[in-house]
């Protein structure tokens, strides 16, 4: 059979933006609001109304300042969670544009609950929100702004030349059609990644995930492969969530006070590991803990909330409405009764997330990666833990902003037909091996198979999550096969092509994971990433950022230790 | 997990090429039977359950199935948009109880792409 021969659309623009999820839309609209006739087209894996981690709505804003906080309060209380480590410069500006850039999405018609006048807190830092719509908001500001939206295209690689990202390709995943598209700048807004590792949910509801399991870490393998410098890959996103549904538990513990508990009905935190109003437990010691007492048989871990009204309830099953529907319907289907078994907490992930962990690009202050014309902004960006949909919003805004000035000043781009046939071949081969009726590998098979040996050997449920230089090793050896097994993936049809480019993203994406795991010899968060060969934090040594940049050519993983400077990063800021 | 589409309910939006179901899901786990002009979804184990599809389906065909290893049969819970700032949901349990919550709401009916009416699945269902 011949080879298939897709419509091949070139287009050229000032502005690429790829993935309209929070921070994607945000630069958009930034962009169209700083400069009224520059071109700008935001490529987008599915339909902007509904994408990303926000189609089903949420019903906070998780990083907001509230009454009687300020930004360097904020800034104070991420770096404690993130263990004395993160780019303070990075959460600061953001801190200082949050509320404002809150206030932006208010504008567009985001509905927030306010209490006389005054956001309704859900937490110290949060308030609530009726956000059901979210995105398909996000989605109509964007229709206003005269951007181009190419839906259903996803992104594949960027285009580079000598260094320098001059745009992307991708292909449309119904119709197979292909699309390179060159730009003065491009911002890289695709968020996290789930499915690198096998999720505690498997088989049928595999995807009763908390992430969503359509951000695949395609930004970060597109960077992986172009050479950018990534940051802090091994600091995992782990979060407790409610088990079975993965549904967020913020607003249970911190809204509706629902006290944690062990099986002997004891608040353990405070009980058995003296956690307490003022020595507060860090996001990733609430996992740690509760792995704790899981593993001294003390579980399950529930909350309990036997003090709520029937009124409370109703208020609590209408605010996951906004968010998580279908918990709504498993509580009711389960008749999870108040004064029995509580709702019981389960873990999701790991993922790899720079909106509440921090592993993403590396960088500046302005959000330059270090690859020129090449912008980070969102989940997809490192260095920034708890940024949440907010601070999305804040760095899509920088990246815009930014990514127009550069732009000013640059540069041709060329797309050249020897790369564009390249990437041709390696977008549709899975497709032609299919048709030629070549042995080979589904993706859903691999896809398996890459998360089975991640979480066995590189720190998944399996083993609670712990990790070891040994097994962290037997899963590098095995990634290298199956890295080659990327050669006979078959692609019946173009939705399955995307299955296979997923596939293969998450595999370097993996690669990277394990390199950053080995490199980090301490147990800087634990629960997250608790070396058992390592078990304590060392800050004579590691109090520095772990980064690697994968060698273009050669494929080679280049890992280096980056020193930490609070003062440096702040210089000028405060 | 996964959703049901009610093959009684769905008529496939009549002649659109690409009704709301389809274009709402992010996972693109849904595509129109031309022939049989019905919505066809492509692989359970990778629903997320998020109800994008549900919304926004005209005829209420589409139900959200939660796999019965972790819930029990015999409860639904459905949306329907009242108007543009108000979702009622129903919740029913497995006795027959109902409650319905209101969700104010923006919502906003996914807009008409001039794409959308060119549009051609080329590649389906090989
Ligand atoms: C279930 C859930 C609940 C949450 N609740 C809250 C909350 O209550 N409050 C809060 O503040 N934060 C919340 N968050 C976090 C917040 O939603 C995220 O931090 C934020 O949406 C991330 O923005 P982003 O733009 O980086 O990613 P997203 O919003 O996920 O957008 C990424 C976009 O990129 C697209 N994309 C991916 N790959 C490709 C590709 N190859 N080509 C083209 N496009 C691609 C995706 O389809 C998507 O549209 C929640 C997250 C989840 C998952
Ligand atoms: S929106 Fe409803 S009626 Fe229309 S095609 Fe989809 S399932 Fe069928
Ligand atoms: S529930 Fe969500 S993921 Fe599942 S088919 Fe519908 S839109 Fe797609």
């Amino acid at each position: 059979m011949e080879t298939y021969k897709p419509a091949i659309n070139h287009i050229d623009t000032d502005i690429l933006i790829i993935g309209g999820g929070a921070a994607g839309c945000a630069a958009a609209i930034e962009a169209r609001e700083t400069s009224p006739h520059a071109r700008i087209i935001i490529m987008e894996k599915a339909q902007i109304e509904r994408s990303g981690c926000l189609a089903s709505g949420i019903n906070a804003i998780n990083a907001y300042i509230t009454e009687n906080q300020t930004p360097e309060s904020y800034l104070e209380y991420v770096k404690n969670d993130s263990h004395g480590l993160l780019r303070d410069d990075l959460v600061y500006t953001i801190a200082c544009r949050i509320n404002q850039a809150t206030a932006r999405v208010e504008s567009w018609g985001l509905p927030i609950m306010k209490d006389q006048g005054k956001p309704l807190q859900k937490g110290p830092r949060s308030i609530r929100i009726k956000g059901e719509s979210i995105k398909p908001i996000h989605a109509k500001k964007v229709r206003e702004s005269a951007i181009t939206v190419l839906n259903r295209v996803t992104a594949t690689n960027f285009i580079v030349n000598r260094g320098s990202v001059v745009g992307a390709y991708g292909f449309n995943l119904r119709t197979g059609q292909f699309y390179a598209i060159t730009a003065k700048g491009v911002i890289i807004a695709t968020g996290g990644a789930s499915g690198i590792y096998r999720s505690s949910n498997t088989g049928e509801i595999a995807h009763r995930m908390w992430y969503s399991p359509f951000n695949t870490g395609a930004g970060y393998a597109m960077g992986i492969r172009a050479g950018a410098e990534m940051t802090s890959f091994e600091m995992r996103f782990i979060p407790t969530r409610i088990k079975d549904s993965a549904t967020p538990t913020g607003i249970l513990a911190q809204t509706f006070n629902m006290p944690q508990v062990n099986i002997l009905g004891e608040q353990f935190l405070k009980k058995r590991y003296g956690f307490t109003r003022d020595k507060k437990v860090t996001s990733c010691e609430r996992l740690h803990y509760m792995f704790k007492e899981l593993k001294a048989g003390r579980g399950p871990i529930s909350f309990t909330m036997d003090h709520l009204t029937g009124e409370q309830i109703d208020d609590l099953k209408l605010t996951l409405l906004d968010m998580s529907p279908a918990f709504v319907l498993q509580w009711t289907a389960n008749a999870i009764d108040k004064h029995q078994e509580g709702i019981e907490i389960g873990t999701s992930g790991p993922y790899i997330n720079g909106g509440h962990t921090q592993s993403g690009y590396w960088i500046d202050r302005e959000r330059r990666t270090t690859l020129p014309g090449l912008y980070a902004a969102g989940d997809v960006a490192g260095g920034a833990p708890k940024k949440y949909v907010s601070g999305c919003w804040v760095e899509g805004s920088i990246a815009a902003t930014t990514c127009l000035a550069d732009s000013a000043v640059q540069k041709e781009t060329q797309l050249y037909e020897k790369d564009l046939q390249t990437e041709l071949a390696r977008t549709y081969k899975p497709h032609n091996l299919y048709n030629e009726k070549k042995d080979g590998i589904f993706p859903q098979e691999m896809e398996t198979k890459l998360q089975k040996l991640m979480d066995e050997y590189a720190g998944g449920i399996y083993t609670f999550y712990d990790l070891h230089e040994r097994r962290l090793q037997i899963a590098q050896r095995q990634l290298l096969e199956l890295k080659k097994d990327g050669e006979m993936l078959l692609a019946r049809d173009f939705h399955e092509l995307n299955l296979c480019h997923e596939v293969l993203d998450r595999i370097d994406v993996a690669e990277v994971v394990i390199a950053h795991l080995l490199t980090r010899k301490e147990t800087r968060w634990p629960g997250y990433q608790t070396r058992i060969d390592f078990p304590d934090q060392d800050d004579t040594n590691w109090l520095c950022f772990v980064n690697s940049i994968r060698d273009p050519r050669s494929g080679e993983i280049h890992m280096t230790k980056k020193p930490y400077d609070a003062d440096a990063l702040l210089k000028d800021l405060y | 997990m996964t959703i049901t589409i009610d093959k009684k309910k769905c008529d496939g939006c009549g002649l659109s090429k690409q009704p709301p179901c389809m274009k709402s899901c992010p996972g693109n786990l849904i595509y129109k039977e031309f022939s049989m002009k019905k919505a066809v979804l492509r692989c359970g184990a990778d629903c997320w359950d998020c109800y994008c599809c549900v919304k926004v389906c005209p005829k209420e065909a589409i139900d959200v199935v939660l796999a019965y290893e972790i819930s029990n049969r015999g409860a639904f819970l459905k949306p329907k948009a009242l108007d543009s700032n108000t979702i009622e949901w129903v919740l029913q349990d497995k006795q027959g109880n109902s409650t319905s919550y209101r969700q104010s709401t923006q919502y906003l009916p996914l807009e008409q792409d001039a794409a959308d009416e060119t549009f051609t699945e080329i590649g389906e269902g090989i």
